[in-house]
Order: C-alpha cells, then sequence, then structure tokens
C-alpha cells in the first residue's frame, strides 16, 4: 500500500539482530539502522517536517535502542519497541523546543499532481518543484489541523503501516482509543483534502 | 368513571373545571395533527442505509486488513503516504556507529571514579555547589526582575535602560527571544552577575577596562572620525577589525554616554567606507549592525543591517561563518528581514553536519547553531561540545576561534564550560596588559593572527568577545546556568 513501509517478514530476523545487539555487537547495530532507517526517519520527517531534524532523532533512536539493549526481552517486536522508543524520543524533543517550520517555499505552477509528488524533494528541479511543493504545503496544513495524537496514531497507520494493536502499543493508549483517533483523522483530513483527493482518483 | 366516557362526547363534559377538560382536549389535537397520513413501511429505508458503504468501517478494513473498498479512502492514504516521504538517501550507519562508541556521560564519568559513593567530604562539597548554585541564581533573577517588571522607564532613559525592561526570560530558542535576546547585557549589574555566575567575575574590570581601552583608540575628527583599526590595515581588513572592535563595544551594552557616542561613529566609519569584498569583514559588519539596530531600534540601521545581510555570499564553514551565522541568527530573532535561503543554507551546511576537523570554530558553531535552534538534547550537539571539551590546548591564544566555542559552552555550562574558563578564557585575561588607568589591552603578539590582522585592537576586540560569553545574549531555558 505505502511507499515507506518495511516488509514485516524481518520480525524473527529482528529478533536474532537484536539478540546480538544485546551481546554489543556493533555489526548487528548497523543491519538494524539500515533496515528501519527509512521509516524511521519517515516518522519524524511527517511529525517535523525538517529532514535535518528527522535524522537526528532517527540516529538518537537507535543509539537509545543501543544503550538500552539489555532491557529488550525476546518476546517484544523490535520494531515496536524501536517505535516505543521514537515515539519517547520525540516527545521529549517536543518539550525542549517549539516545532520550526521549513522557510523555503516556491510558487510555480502546471504539471501532474502524483508525478509532482513522486518525485522527492531534492529532484523536483527536474519535474515541478512549485507544484509539488504546494501539495506537499497542503497536506502537511491539513495534517497540521490534527491534534498531536490523531495526527500521530494516523501517520503511525497510514505511513508507517501498523495495525491498531501495535499502534495502541507504541503509544501506550488503549485500541479502541486508536480507532476512535483514526476515525476522527480520517473525517478531518478527507474534508480539508476533498479536492485534492477529487483530482487523484482516476 | 369521567363524565366523557358516559356521554359518548369527543369532548369532556363542559360542565368539569377547567384544569380537567385542557389536558385531554389538547392531548387530541397533537395526536390528531402529528399522525402520519398512511402508515410507512421503515424496513426499505432501513435496508437502503445498511447497504450504504460506513466511512469508519471502512478505515478499519482498509488500516487493519489492508482492503479498500473506498476510492476516495484510497486515494486520501496514497495522496499522504506520497506528499509526506522524506528525501531518500539517508544513511546513518555511520552516524549511530559512532555515537554508540562514545561512552554515555555519566557512564563515562562512573567509569573514571570508579564509584558512586560520597564521603562526607563530598556530600559537603555537593551541598556547598547546590547552595551556591541557588544562590547565584536567585541573585540573576533579583538582578534582571526589577528590569522586566518595571512599569514605565525612567525619564530621560536612554536606549540601554529601554532595552532593560524587556523581560529576559529563558527562552527556548533564539527565536523566541526575539527582541529581548540582547537584554542581559544591558545593565552593569546584569552583567556583572552573570560574569560571576560564571566564574569570570574576577576579570570583568578588565573587560570594562579593554572597552575603554578600545573607545579611546578612536580617532576623532578628519576624514577618518569614527576610525578604531590602525591606519596601516588594507581596507577590508581594516573594516573586519572595526567591526570587531565596535562588536566588544556593543557587547558592553549601551549604558555609557561615551561608548554609546563611539559606537556611532564606528558605524558612522564604516558606512562611509566601500562596501568589502571580503566575507568575514562582511558577516562582521552585518552582525555588529544587526546587534546595534536591536540595541538601538534605529531604523536606518535596521535597514543597512537588512542590506548587509542581503549582501552576504554563501559562506563555508570558518571564522567567516561564525560572524555571518551570528548575524543571520540574532536578525531572525530580532525580526529583521533575513534572506531565508542563506540562513537555511548556513544551517544545513554549518549547523548540522559534524564537523570532520577538530577545529574550535567549527565544533563551537555547530554546538552553537544546534542549542540556538532548540535542539541540545540530540546526540550529536552533545558530541560536537565533547570533543570541544576535549581539545587540546594550543600554545597560542585563539581569540578569534574561540568566540563561538565560548557562546557555545556558556550555553552547555556544566564541568565542560568550568574547564574552557580554566584552561582558555582565565590564561587569556591573564595576557591583557594595563595601559594606563584602568585601561587594558591584549598585545598583538600574544594572540594568534592579530599581529598581522590589526595588532592589538584586533587582539583586544577578539578577547573581550570571549570573555564577554556569559551575557552577550539571554540564556536559553536548560543552559548550564
Amino acid at each position: 500500500m505505502l511507499a515507506t513501509v518495511t516488509t514485516c517478514d524481518t520480525t524473527d530476523d529482528d529478533a536474532a539482530v537484536m539478540s546480538r545487539i544485546r551481546e554489543s555487537d556493533h555489526g548487528a547495530v548497523e543491519i538494524l539502522v539500515r533496515r528501519y532507517q527509512r521509516e524511521l526517519v519517515g516518522f519524524f520527517y511527517n511529525q517535523c517536517w525538517d529532514q535535518g531534524v528527522a535524522e537526528e532523532l532517527a540516529q538518537d533512536t537507535f543509539v537509545n535502542l543501543y544503550r538500552a539493549r539489555e532491557r529488550w526481552v525476546p518476546t517484544a517486536k523490535v520494531r515496536t519497541y524501536l517505535y516505543r522508543i521514537a515515539h519517547n524520543l520525540w516527545i521529549d524533543h517536543l518539550r525542549r523546543r517549539r516545532r520550526l517550520v521549513s522557510l523555503d517555499q516556491e510558487d510555480d505552477d502546471g504539471g501532474s499532481l502524483v508525478d509532482g509528488l513522486a518525485a522527492p524533494r531534492q529532484d523536483s528541479a527536474t519535474s515541478d518543484p512549485g507544484r509539488s511543493d504546494r501539495i506537499r504545503e497542503r497536506v502537511q496544513t491539513a495534517l497540521g489541523r490534527l491534534g498531536a495524537g490523531h495526527r500521530e496514531v494516523f501517520l503511525l497507520a497510514n505511513n508507517q503501516a501498523m495495525r491498531y494493536h501495535e499502534i495502541a502499543e507504541v503509544l501506550g493508549i488503549p485500541e479502541g482509543t486508536v480507532k476512535s483517533r483514526m476515525h476522527h483523522a480520517v473525517r478531518v483530513l478527507r474534508e480539508s483534502l476533498a479536492d485534492l483527493i477529487e483530482e487523484m482518483q482516476p | 368513571m369521567s363524565p366523557r366516557d358516559d356521554q359518548g362526547s369527543p369532548w369532556p363534559d363542559a360542565d368539569a373545571p377547567d384544569e380537567d377538560r385542557l389536558p385531554g382536549r389538547l392531548g387530541d389535537l397533537v395526536r390528531g395533527a402529528l399522525s402520519p397520513a398512511t402508515p410507512t413501511d421503515a424496513a426499505p429505508l432501513v435496508r437502503l442505509r445498511l447497504a450504504e458503504p460506513d466511512p469508519d468501517r471502512s478505515v478499519d478494513r482498509l488500516y487493519e486488513q489492508g482492503r479498500c473498498d473506498d476510492p476516495e479512502l484510497a486515494a486520501l492514504a496514497r495522496l499522504v503516504a506520497v506528499a509526506a516521504l522524506p528525501n531518500p538517501g539517508i544513511d546513518l550507519s555511520a552516524r549511530v556507529l559512532t555515537a554508540i562508541q562514545q561512552p554515555a556521560r555519566s557512564s563515562r564519568r562512573l567509569a573514571e571514579t570508579g564509584s558512586v559513593a560520597l564521603d562526607g567530604d563530598g556530600r559537603r562539597r555537593v551541598w556547598w555547589w547546590v547552595c551556591v548554585g541557588h544562590l547565584a541564581a536567585a541573585l540573576v533573577l533579583v538582578v534582571l526582575r526589577p528590569a522586566s517588571e518595571a512599569g514605565s522607564v525612567e525619564e530621560n532613559a536612554g536606549p540601554a535602560q529601554i532595552m532593560a525592561t524587556a523581560a529576559p526570560s529563558r527562552p527556548a530558542t533564539w527565536s523566541d527571544g526575539g527582541a529581548s535576546l540582547l537584554a542581559t547585557r544591558a545593565r552593569l549589574v546584569s552583567r556583572s552577575a552573570l560574569a560571576d555566575s560564571h566564574g569570570l567575575g574576577a576579570v570583568q574590570p578588565v573587560v570594562r577596562g579593554s572597552v575603554a581601552w578600545l573607545v579611546a583608540q578612536q580617532r576623532i575628527g578628519g576624514p577618518d572620525d569614527g576610525r578604531l583599526a590602525p591606519m596601516d590595515l588594507g581596507p577590508d581588513r581594516a573594516l573586519a577589525v572595526q567591526a570587531f572592535a565596535t562588536l566588544a563595544m556593543l557587547g558592553e551594552g549601551l549604558d555609557d554616554h561615551e561608548r554609546e557616542i563611539a559606537i556611532h561613529r564606528s558605524l558612522a566609519w564604516i558606512g562611509r567606507q566601500p562596501s568589502p569584498q571580503d566575507p568575514q569583514a562582511l558577516a562582521a559588519i552585518a552582525w555588529c549592525r544587526v546587534e546595534a539596530s536591536l540595541l538601538t531600534g534605529d531604523p536606518d540601521w535596521r535597514r543597512q543591517a537588512e542590506i548587509d545581510l542581503a549582501r552576504l555570499p554563501p559562506m563555508a564553514a570558518g571564522p567567516a561563518a561564525a560572524a555571518a551565522v551570528l548575524a543571520l541568527e540574532t536578525a531572525n530573532a530580532g525580526g529583521l528581514e533575513v534572506p531565508r535561503r542563506l540562513l537555511e543554507s548556513v544551517r544545513r551546511q554549518i549547523g548540522r553536519p559534524l564537523p570532520k576537523d577538530e577545529d574550535p570554530t567549527l565544533l563551537g558553531l555547530s554546538a552553537l547553531t544546534r542549542m540556538i535552534l532548540g535542539l541540545r538534547g540530540l546526540t550529536s550537539t552533545t558530541a560536537s561540545l565533547d570533543r570541544l571539551d576535549r581539545l587540546p590546548v594550543a600554545p597560542v591564544a585563539d581569540p578569534l576561534a574561540w568566540i563561538a566555542p565560548s557562546l557555545a559552552l556558556r550555553e552547555a555550562g556544566g564541568e565542560r564550560w568550568d574547564r574552557w574558563v580554566a584552561t582558555r578564557l582565565l590564561p587569556l585575561a591573564r595576557r591583557f596588559e594595563p595601559v594606563g588607568s584602568e585601561r587594558w589591552a591584549m598585545p598583538g603578539e600574544a594572540v594568534r593572527w592579530a599581529g598581522d590582522a590589526g595588532g592589538p585592537v584586533a587582539a583586544t576586540a577578539w578577547a573581550v568577545l570571549c570573555l564577554q560569553a556569559p551575557y552577550r545574549t539571554v540564556p536559553l531555558a536548560g543552559s548550564g546556568r
């Protein structure tokens, strides 16, 4: 469904890697970093819209995982454990500072919606920087209208392909709350992005 | 039995009292008016509603089972997922491995001491430092609070008093500090209190005497009226030295009339010179005018500072970049018009990546940029500060390279700052030489670069800028002191 999702058949292997990390094996840390760095950066990027900060926080997530390696129990799913650390880091980060909004914006026109979006930011000069940036901005604004709790639930489900029970475990909230937050978030986003949704449909 | 039943009349007994008849009539009236004309079969409508897709169930089906029966929802999911993708090409492995190879700060300290048990002396020392810390904090609050709570500015108040009325609360970032960012330097009492609490109280008279010496170096009258820089320097270098000397004067605030006039003349001299080509001169002038405009609120200087910022070239990391970063971030906090792309690129290229070299300016700049953006707690910030802390002490004092590290370590506080003071700043202060009554100057040959780049004026200005670190800007939340 989504581009940022990591395949789930790595779960057993994750546990083996994590067991090596518990033995302070730095090579195993590298394996885990390569496996999850992209989605973790995506997770933080979706909260702060700043790639540099997202990378820093993702890096800190792995460092904290390593430092807390003794506390991991083999029955815990590594991916959920990682996101739990990431969630806590994000909360700490929010407490430390207000969110910074990227100030770089273009304002051009034209181009296909999906093509423009599919191109990542740094490649956007070759396709349609202004339009894709504007759509990103619309999506970011719409996500910004959600409360932090609703946004995090929606993004974990939509962009990180997590099931409700996993989200509940990561955020430490009941599954019913996850469900109701999800429903609310989708209602708000449908309303805010109605024109773009219509444009995206075949 | 009621009279109505007896007579078979649709209406209550006409002879009954009003309170008995009215409710019955009202009930009949409402029943009659609200009855549907023909009975309705609700079943088809219910069936129709049940056949409609339930939006919430569609959401659950998509996100729990991966099946989607709602094209609109699928479009929304795709739109958000694709629009929210970060840039590709991420590789954190090297950074993570470097970070985990450094022991956590607390565990390193434990490893060094080998024990956490404190004897009686240790406990007394801890309590002593706790008490001293609280007293120092209380003193700073007492000193700063009257400025923030004063209801009105005193009569004939100068810009310094006006600045002192701004509340210097502890912001999370420089941007949050706004126009109050420079408020700590506004009054002698706040400067002294902060210097004291940062272990530099003893050198305050030297700093004041050095600034007074700089003021005394200024030429009065003639075409070079206001010039501080030595006459034998080339135009760009003279402008850079002039700007650093003016920054040193600005660091002591505007609460001294003679100094305030000297600053005005100095800026006027800079304004009369052709625009320099050298990035360091451009950046130092921009930083100087930004601070002057924020301290005085002078609209002409503000306009000129904004022009300077717009002229700044893209900066590679180095001493010129230090002045540029400080100019841009101070201006941004103070609400001046700032070239956004340059600001963002400076943050990305200088603040974010960890420097490869063990260069004090680059490490200090990297740590400072992160902290003023509110990224104090990140591992890389700590790594920058740790590397800065571990730098070997150079045989020659290098105050030009120590400006950014001094500001960064002052923000970090703690033992790192104490070590920086003990190994760099206090030995630097000892190199000042008395020149007349209560005047001090740094000989050019006593510090790196100054011998060729402006002699004692440059050396004094750079050294003063390092020693003013405790009060040049309002300490951020989480600052060590």
